[in-house]
């Protein structure tokens, strides 16, 4: 025992302290919080509280590769989606297709102006679309490649001539910048212009963004939509404030604590489904847009078929669609549906989601390769792959083992974890899987989109409404761009070119199908499953959450904002 | 030494020691504050030298990570490493960036396409706020903790707060960040989740904000003081119980003083001297590792905004991020250092 034992006890006794301690520490917490209560905190009306896990990458649209409903908010466009995912009229008033649905003429609202006062004509709409053309920059850029030329006659007409009829209209999405803030930026302008102020003509003004943390969206009470002959909107939401959170816990959590109104997607089906239940709590499950897939590297030397292309790094066996076709029987996707996404989704089969409704080929279930490990190693072994020496791995007849790396995106949650339950299902039919290498998305960009050196990885592709984009994905012009297989078949090529320019929907719908089935049988893709969407809102603050295809927020409609009101 | 003008000179002046003046002149630099700040710039250069090459030294090509887009033509990203001036050779781009960092610009970000200045200011005050109130309470509580168990070794007391601070320190932080929010946010209702404002709040005066700030800051910065009280209660324990035993302290209880006098004016102020250094090492280790906290609250800091940039390869945002810390640290224990040769005037002379 110390001799100077004592000395505070004279002062004050252990007991004593401890429990000052214990008060001055609780005191401490709990002061602010009570501070509050006595005060009350006072929350805006008409505000829809929106926590997301981006707000968006940038305000600049031309640049922008995110989700992108609040540019779609600041900034018209010509067509707009519904709810349904349907491409309507929005700033244009008319739409007539002329020369074989080539050309396409416009006409536009009058009186329309941008958030600064300036009149919107269909110079601003020229401007835009030709920037977009020209620059192929952002988000939009690549749909209008098919365009040649933009006429503006008059302030309310514009005429778009494609080099044959777009199969998806790129007026739909592009947002219409105005002419005379943007002319005169140079490209290189363009690229480092913050666009902080984002003057646009749409339903809400910028009032205020931090980066990555903060965007207040203001109601345009000029707005024409508001008043439209054609049907109105009738939202009376007078802010929408999006907030970017760190993780998917966070959001759940700031909902159940009325901290925000609505989520965006969650990924996680545990978090969804832990927000079941609760008070004032409305948890929804939507048909998604999204389809996460098993890639295999199958880059073949155009000059030498069925030998691996020098700038390949993957492994050549995987060139051989038997062992591809094996690895898809022997895949059990109804449990990575059940537990990955814990039941939340449909087992894959094709490249295009079901929640592109008719575009979407259904492959009867007797004739998906998928859940048989017994048939694998049938096809295996006719092959003549085989273990000779005994260690549980197959060999080709040239003696090379059925060895290969499997890689998984490390940023979503579940794509690693399909990764690992697939792993032992390879092995169990004679495949050795050297690991599972999990890399963040731009090494893994760089590895399979530009380096070509993986043999199989795991990834996920959300699309817009509309066949094009996902079928463009298998296309050989996509080589060191999209493409993440470096498929190349020329039937599938013929058929994905013509649909782009097929101006009878059911002949296209065709095409559309036909490719999938090529595709699906070529296994480059062993599609795992399509997640559902997953969103949760809140019904006390606020009213007339539609049911919105595709989710109550989403990326492709911005109904949800123009027509919910405060309750 | 001495010196004389040279034949012939006229100076009009009585002789001057030249040598003697010299070393008068620059004898500053030698000074211990001079050598101390002048340590401090070359570790600021090493950083941001670490810090160029280290992020290039990462796989991919700078201007896919811009575009984030793969479907741009080679002639785009050809354009856009021309915006971003990647298109210079490393050595240039180096020499353009340390220019960049005595100017104060810290470039454009890849993802906002904004100054990173302008992403950094909010962010550095944010963490500013977060660490000051997470350092008065662990400051406050380390101190009483380290005090009280060490004027007490051995006793029941203190073994029981010495596992406590062990118990402390070793707790994950996002963990502690959790069970916090599930048991006054989820659970009580009493504070916020997330953020540094409420999001749709309306505030009538200052001090509305005042109050809903402080509301949103007392969990992280609790979680913050949780993790880190133990490190400074253990410094200031043993220190305290290393002086107990010494000489003057025998002196003054011989003396007869009265034991509060001896314990802060000769036991306290004594063993404050270790503890003040890693006060101030604190302080830059709290600058840097607020990340897992800013996270689980989503507290718009530096930590986030280091977070989001480290998954979007955003390198400008980066290399500034990290360069700001750096330069916190060195102030913070240049600063340390400089008042610890006043405390204790053997550092100086060593």
């Amino acid at each position: 025992m110390s001799d100077t034992e004592g000395i505070l006890d004279r002062q004050i006794s252990r007991r004593q302290f401890m429990a000052y301690s214990g008060k001055f520490g609780v005191a401490a917490m709990l002061a602010s919080p009570m501070v509050a209560a006595a005060c009350g905190g006072e929350t805006a009306s008409g505000v829809m509280r929106f926590g997301h896990l981006n707000i968006f990458d940038t305000p600049n649209p031309v640049v922008t590769v995110s989700t992108p409903d609040m540019h779609w908010l600041v900034y018209d466009r010509l067509m707009e989606f519904d709810n349904n995912l349907s491409p309507q009229l929005s700033l244009a008033t008319s739409r007539d297709l002329s020369n074989g649905g080539a050309t396409v003429t416009y006409k536009i609202r009058s009186g329309v102006e941008f958030h600064d006062g300036e009149p919107l004509t269909s110079a601003d709409i020229k401007y835009s679309f030709e920037l977009y053309r020209d620059t192929k920059k952002g988000l939009f850029g690549g749909f209008f490649e098919p365009l040649e030329t933009v006429e503006a006659p008059d302030d309310e007409t514009v005429v778009l001539h494609f080099s044959g009829p777009p199969a998806l209209d790129p007026s739909v999405g592009a947002p219409i910048i105005p002419a005379h803030i943007w002319q005169g930026m140079s490209p290189e302008d363009i690229d480092i212009f913050g666009n902080d102020e984002m003057i646009g003509s749409g339903a809400f003004k910028l009032n205020e963004y931090t980066p990555d943390t903060r965007l207040v969206l203001d109601r345009n009470s000029d707005w024409w939509g508001w008043s439209s002959n054609d049907g109105p909107k009738t939202g009376t939401l007078e802010q929408i404030i999006k907030v970017q959170l760190a993780n998917e816990e966070t959001i759940a959590n700031s909902l159940r604590n009325d901290e925000i109104d609505v989520t965006g997607t969650l990924s996680s089906p545990d978090i969804w489904a832990g927000l079941q239940g609760e008070p004032n709590v409305v948890v929804e499950e939507y048909p998604g847009l999204v389809l996460d897939h098993f890639g295999i590297n199958v880059y073949e030397d155009p000059d030498n078929p069925g030998q691996p292309h020098p700038n390949s790094g993957g492994n050549p066996l995987l060139l051989d669609p038997v062992i591809r076709e094996a690895m898809s029987w022997a895949m059990d996707r109804q449990r990575l549906v059940d537990l990955v996404l814990g039941g939340r989704g449909e087992k894959g089969t094709v490249v295009l989601p079901p929640g592109l409704g008719d575009a979407f080929l259904e492959i009867p279930e007797g004739e998906q390769a998928n859940g048989n490990p017994a048939k694998a190693r049938e096809i295996l072994d006719a092959a003549g792959y085989v273990d000779r020496d005994g260690d549980g791995v197959r060999e080709s007849p040239d003696g090379e083992k059925l060895s290969f790396r499997l890689f998984a995106s490390t940023v979503i949650d579940r794509l690693p974890l399909y990764a690992e339950l697939i792993k032992p299902m390879l092995e169990d039919v004679g495949m050795e899987i050297q690991g599972v290498f999990g890399e963040d998305d731009p090494t893994l960009i760089q590895r399979v989109f530009v380096d070509a050196d993986w043999d199989m990885y795991t990834w996920v592709w959300q699309t817009p409404p509309d066949a094009t984009f996902m079928l463009s994905v298998q296309s050989c012009d996509q080589f060191g761009n999209l493409s993440d297989t470096y498929y190349c078949d020329a039937e599938y090529e013929a058929l994905f070119k013509a649909q782009q320019t097929e101006g009878n929907p059911a002949q296209r719908l065709d095409m559309v199908k036909q490719a999938q089935q090529i595709f699906y049988d070529s296994f480059a893709y062993c599609v795992m499953a399509y997640p559902t969407k997953l969103q949760a809102y809140r019904d006390d603050n606020l009213v007339g959450w539609p049911f919105v295809n595709n989710g109550i927020t989403t990326n492709w409609s911005t109904e949800t904002f123009l027509i919910v009101s405060e309750a | 030494m001495t010196s004389s003008p040279e034949p012939g000179t006229d100076t009009g002046s009585e002789p001057v020691d030249v040598t003697a003046s010299r070393t008068v002149r620059w004898r500053w630099l030698r000074s211990y504050p001079v050598r101390r700040v002048l340590q401090g710039l070359i570790t600021l250069f090493v950083v941001a030298t670490f810090n160029f090459w280290l992020f290039r030294m990462l796989p991919g090509d700078p201007a896919r990570l811009i575009a984030r887009e793969s479907r741009l033509s080679p002639e785009a990203f050809e354009q856009l490493r021309e915006s971003f001036g990647l298109n210079e050779p490393a050595w240039s781009q180096y020499l353009t960036y340390l220019t960049k960092i005595v100017r104060f610009d810290t470039g454009i970000s890849f993802k906002a396409r904004m100054p990173v200045t302008d992403l950094l200011k909010p962010a550095l005050s944010n963490t500013l706020i977060l660490t000051g109130a997470a350092l008065v309470l662990i400051f406050v509580f380390g101190l009483a903790f380290g005090i009280v168990a060490g004027w007490r070794r051995g006793t029941r007391t203190d073994t029981s707060l010495t596992l406590t601070a062990l118990t402390l320190w070793s707790l994950p932080t996002f963990w502690v960040g959790l069970m916090l929010v599930l048991l006054f946010s989820i659970s009580l209702g009493l504070l916020p989740v997330a953020g540094i404002r409420s999001v749709a709040a309306i505030y009538r005066t200052p001090f509305d904000e005042l109050r809903d700030v402080l509301e949103h800051l007392v969990l992280p910065a609790a979680t913050i003081a949780i993790v880190s009280v133990g490190s400074i209660a253990l410094i200031m324990r043993n220190s305290l119980a290393e002086v107990a035993d010494e000489d003057y302290m025998l002196a003054a209880r011989a003396r007869g003083l009265r034991p509060r006098t001896i314990l802060w004016r000769y036991g306290v102020r004594n063993a404050f001297l270790p503890t003040f250094t890693l006060m101030a090492l604190t302080l830059g280790l709290l600058m840097a590792g607020t990340i897992q906290t800013e996270v689980v609250f989503s507290w718009p800091g530096l930590g986030l905004l280091m977070y989001e940039a480290v998954q979007d390869r955003d390198l400008p945002l980066l290399e500034a991020a990290f360069f700001v810390i750096a330069v916190i640290v060195v102030i913070a224990t240049t600063i340390a250092d400089l008042f610890y040769s006043r405390l204790d005037p053997r550092i100086r002379s060593s």
